[in-house]
């Protein structure tokens, strides 16, 4: 059995060897093996790989000199394996690069076969090569996954959210050949079918399936400390039917990578997922499941607003969504039973057995904010855990939307953290007078943030002002979210963070607008959730 | 407040206001290439003041000549010396830029185009002053895809948004016949693109001149590997990191040989080695508050000198130019396996008899932080005291200045 990485790997020879061959799909929970190897700082893929290769006595594995971390990861690997090779593969596809991969190829093979002591059976060989050159992946797709490699688990995730029509263009996606070629059974033709792959961004080979663009969507894949992808994906941000995601190999695809997928599914191909049916009755109930709190909204069937609440989420999700929907009816002043459908919406929205239908928080947070204030076109919604902007037309329609990645950066979680190096109450920081120096944290990163907060205090700078700096760090960070999705007028401002006065009047003075702000910024997606519930009946 | 943080200021201003802030760079270059030749360093031996002088009117030629070619540090720089041409490569553009404190703005405009955080800062400093439209325009680009992959992604994004021109070579990781032979091809095509972008025609008899030389400037280093184990000279980070320039793209020079032959002079009549002399490896922080602090003139410690300065030490043929240069492309060690790599450091290491090693984790250098842990092995192994420290050397920002003082007082604690 031997291992290999990268798509070019010539796979037909080793199974012309009679050798079973297969693609490392790394799935691990920690480093602990591969950053004894390798520095921390490498790319999440290849020390997945390390890691993966030393857990499961992986002896017989073949790499290709894709990258720099590939590269390294066949050093560290060297002296633990049976048998390595790591195979030359060139940068082009002219004839010249053909010829120079074919002698890679021809060199490989006679290693192959010393190894294994087998004859090469050339039918095998014609026969799957052929096979290989007759799948024609191009049209009845709707939506593309490319950029880094990606997780197995989030391909199938794209794909069941999109009922299977997903083509995996990624760094080592599908193998099968974009132009015609031809194959004559010879190992030179052969050289030249490997390098007519879609190819990856370490060749220097045009990549005509993004430029065509000729799917509905795609969903653009990036991994930390691999840099390739980010040269491909800020020249095509600008295309609205591209989602950017950041993954890496050490978890599985989390929620907000999910509901982003999800939400950009549900915008590309216009669904919705329905689980149960409905009944007569006219109130509607949406509950918004997030990481920090629980947010709860009865309407009637005309669009008012009876009763509303926010819990804390608790570690069980789904008393903390029973509960706030319970103190919502008794406040509308009805019984739980004479709710006919409730939409759930948020992190948690699949884990709420009694809803009717799931819907991301991005539809839920367009419909939400229109039917506050119709003329709303930017959502800036910052929440505990995460922030998003979502850009609607005039009928709550989402045209765009971005989310902050991982890192809580900017998001109320960050202002919580700094409360507490400064020792202050978070409503200190709504508190936006007073000011006497104007002072500018400049990392985005709450770790570094916290040492420059720090060394401010030992300056013996004013606690109002670093207050304010901080506040700045928030504003900013969701100005470049805003500028992403070249948010227009009027905004309007959901989520716990819209409650500090500060952080409002900073965005306020970078926006030079003023910000629409909702009686309970928290609802917003609840009210959406109960909305969308209204009209699907 | 000194001059430079004034001219750097104003820099900054323009580059915020998004105004073109090329002429005042221009300005600014032109004054500290006069400053250098006329107000040397008196501290400095001959040698580095020359150098000095030398590394500052390239940087001055490769920003604003008409025939200025952007090119990485290992391109073939030969070919575009033989065709009268001014190149300069990426990381002398950004550890200038950073010098002049202009990164953080610069790394800023890259990044808010999409450039990923984690790329690496010379290379990320770069985009950000093409983006700013801070340099003048090449007449084109040449890069390799030899040791690093940040080249193709660097050049290829820069020549698909100013539209210009641009030759890449594809360097295959190992030397054999059919390697050369796929290498040889490109170059002959890198020269029939460089006849076609001049009008001019290559003179191999030039360019088999610039090689001769460049076989003599390896004599010399050899000669400097040999003294710098004995004698020591008073010199900074930076002055290794202009050697980068005599010893890559600027090597073919006839100011190069003369350089290194001073600088064999320099080392000759120097005092025996007493303080405690550290290798580097990879590259250097120049910039970095501690680093200099340590390194700079130091009167315990002193540098020894850089890898990359001496990465191919091979004599090359001379009647066949290409051939020499397909050579030198594919023999580098640290375009190959860390085997290869290691021997080298390991033949520089037995000449100059270093007291510590360490090597400069680059953020965002993946080929080379790669190694970190297989090093510290094989120093282990040659018991030579070893460490690898995380520092940015283009953007100060992402230096945390208390730890690295930590871990490199550690260090030499642990060493005495
Ligand atoms: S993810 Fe990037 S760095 Fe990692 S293996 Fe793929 S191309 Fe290389």
């Amino acid at each position: 059995m031997i291992a290999y990485v990268c798509k070019y790997t010539p796979v037909e020879i080793i199974k012309a060897f009679g050798e079973d061959v297969f693609c490392i799909e790394p799935e691990i929970s920690s480093y602990e093996n591969a950053e004894k190897l390798l520095h921390p700082n490498m790319c999440s893929f290849a020390k997945a790989i390390v890691e993966y290769v030393l857990q499961s006595g992986i002896k017989n594995l073949v790499l290709t000199n894709c990258c720099d971390s590939i590269k390294r990861v066949y050093d560290v690997l060297k002296d633990k394996m049976e048998f390595i090779e790591i195979i030359d593969l060139p940068r082009e596809n002219t004839p010249e690069a053909c010829q120079f991969f074919y002698c890679q190829l021809e060199t490989f093979k006679s290693k192959l076969s010393k190894r294994l002591n087998r004859e090469f059976d050339e039918e095998v060989f014609r026969s799957q090569v052929n096979k290989l050159i007759a799948q024609n992946k191009h049209s009845s797709f709707d939506i593309s996954i490319m950029g880094a490699r990606a997780k197995k688990e989030l391909i199938e995730f794209v794909c069941s959210s999109a009922g299977g029509r997903v083509l995996n263009l990624t760094c080592s996606g599908e193998r099968f050949c974009q132009d015609d070629v031809k194959f004559d059974g010879s190992l030179e033709s052969y050289a030249k079918v490997l390098l007519s792959f879609p190819p990856c961004m370490r060749m220097n080979i045009k990549r005509k399936f993004i430029e065509e663009n000729f799917f509905k969507g795609i969903i653009y894949n990036t991994i930390k400390f691999c840099d390739f992808y980010s040269f491909e994906y800020a020249r095509i941000k600008e295309k609205s039917n591209v989602l950017k995601i950041e993954t890496d190999f050490s978890q599985n695809a989390n929620e907000q990578v999910r509901t982003r997928v999800e939400a950009f599914v549900e915008k590309t191909l216009q669904k919705a997922t329905t689980s149960k049916s409905i009944s007569n009755k006219k109130y509607f109930a949406g509950i918004d499941s997030g990481s920090t709190s629980t947010n709860a909204v009865v309407i009637d069937s005309s669009k008012n607003i009876l009763g509303y609440c926010t819990v804390k989420t608790g570690f069980d999700v789904v008393s903390s969504a029973k509960l706030a929907l319970s103190k919502a009816c008794s406040m509308a002043g009805i019984n739980e039973d004479d709710i006919s459908f409730i939409t759930s919406t948020g992190y948690g929205r699949i884990s709420i057995p009694f809803s009717n239908m799931q819907v991301t928080e991005i539809t839920c947070h367009a419909k939400g904010a229109h039917a506050l204030f119709p003329s709303a076109r930017t959502i800036i919604d910052i929440g505990g855990q995460d922030s998003k902007v979502i850009k609607i037309d005039e009928d709550s329609n989402v045209l765009d939307f971005v989310m902050n990645d991982k890192c809580s950066a900017g998001t109320g979680r960050f202002i919580e953290y700094m409360a507490r190096v400064l020792e202050l109450e978070l409503e200190d920081f709504s508190r936006c007078s007073n000011f006497s120096e104007d002072l500018t944290i400049s990392s985005m990163c709450t770790v570094f943030a916290e040492s420059e907060v720090i060394s401010l205090i030992a300056q013996g700078k004013r606690r109002e002002d670093i207050v304010r700096a901080i506040n700045k760090v928030v504003a900013i960070k969701a100005i470049s979210l805003i500028n992403r999705v070249k948010g227009e007028k009027d905004f309007v401002m959901t989520g716990g963070v819209a409650k500090n006065k500060g952080v409002v009047l900073e965005l306020e003075r970078k926006l030079d607008s003023r910000l629409l702000i909702p009686f309970d910024p928290q609802i917003v997606g609840a009210l959406g959730a109960a909305l969308v519930g209204l009209e699907s009946g | 407040m000194n001059y430079l943080n004034i001219y750097s200021t104003v820099i900054n201003n323009f580059l915020k206001k998004n105004k073109n802030a090329y002429n005042l760079l221009k300005l600014g270059i032109f004054i500290g290439k006069n400053y250098v030749k006329f107000f040397p360093d008196k501290r400095l031996p001959k040698s580095l003041r020359y150098l000095h002088q030398i590394a500052f009117s390239w940087t001055y030629k490769g920003m604003t000549s008409k025939r200025c070619v952007w090119v990485n540090l290992f391109a073939p720089a030969e070919i575009l010396l033989a065709f009268n041409l001014d190149p300069i490569f990426v990381e002398a553009i950004s550890a200038f830029l950073s010098g002049l404190e202009l990164e953080d703005e610069l790394i800023l405009r890259a990044e808010s185009f999409g450039i990923s955080e984690s790329f690496c800062s010379f290379h990320k400093a770069f985009i950000g002053a093409v983006l700013s439209d801070l340099l003048k325009k090449p007449k084109f680009l040449v890069a390799t895809s030899s040791i690093c992959d940040a080249n193709l992604n660097t050049f290829r994004f820069i020549s698909e948004n100013l539209k210009i021109p641009f030759f890449f070579l594809d360097v295959p990781r190992e030397y054999s016949e059919e390697a050369k032979d796929y290498l040889k091809l490109q170059l002959k095509e890198l020269i029939s693109f460089v006849e076609k972008e001049t009008g001019a025609k290559l003179d191999l008899h030039k360019l088999s001149r610039i090689i001769q030389i460049e076989n003599q400037v390896r004599g010399q280093m050899k000669k400097c590997l040999e003294l710098l184990g004995k004698k020591q000279i008073p010199t900074t980070l930076t002055f290794e990191m202009f050697m980068l320039y005599t010893s890559h793209t600027f090597i073919g020079k006839e100011e190069t040989l003369r350089f290194y032959k001073m600088l064999v002079e320099d080392l000759r009549n120097a005092k025996a080695r007493d303080k405690k002399g550290v290798f580097f490896i990879h590259t250097l922080p120049m910039f970095e508050e501690n680093f200099k602090n340590l390194f700079n003139f130091n009167k315990d410690l002193t540098i020894i000198g850089m890898d990359l300065n001496y990465d191919f030490l091979e004599e090359l043929p001379t009647d066949d130019p290409i051939e020499a240069l397909s050579i030198k492309l594919l023999k580098n060690p640290y375009n190959s396996d860390f085997e290869k790599r290691i021997e080298h450091i390991k033949k520089l290491i037995s000449l100059t008899s270093p007291d510590a090693v360490i090597q400069v984790c680059q953020m965002g250098c993946k080929q080379s932080i790669g190694c970190s842990m297989l090093f510290k092995e094989e120093f282990k192994k040659l018991d030579i005291p070893f460490t690898f420290i995380d520092v940015d050397c283009v953007n100060k920002k992402n230096n945390n200045h208390g730890q690295i003082k930590t871990r490199l007082e550690a260090f030499f604690e642990s060493i005495k």
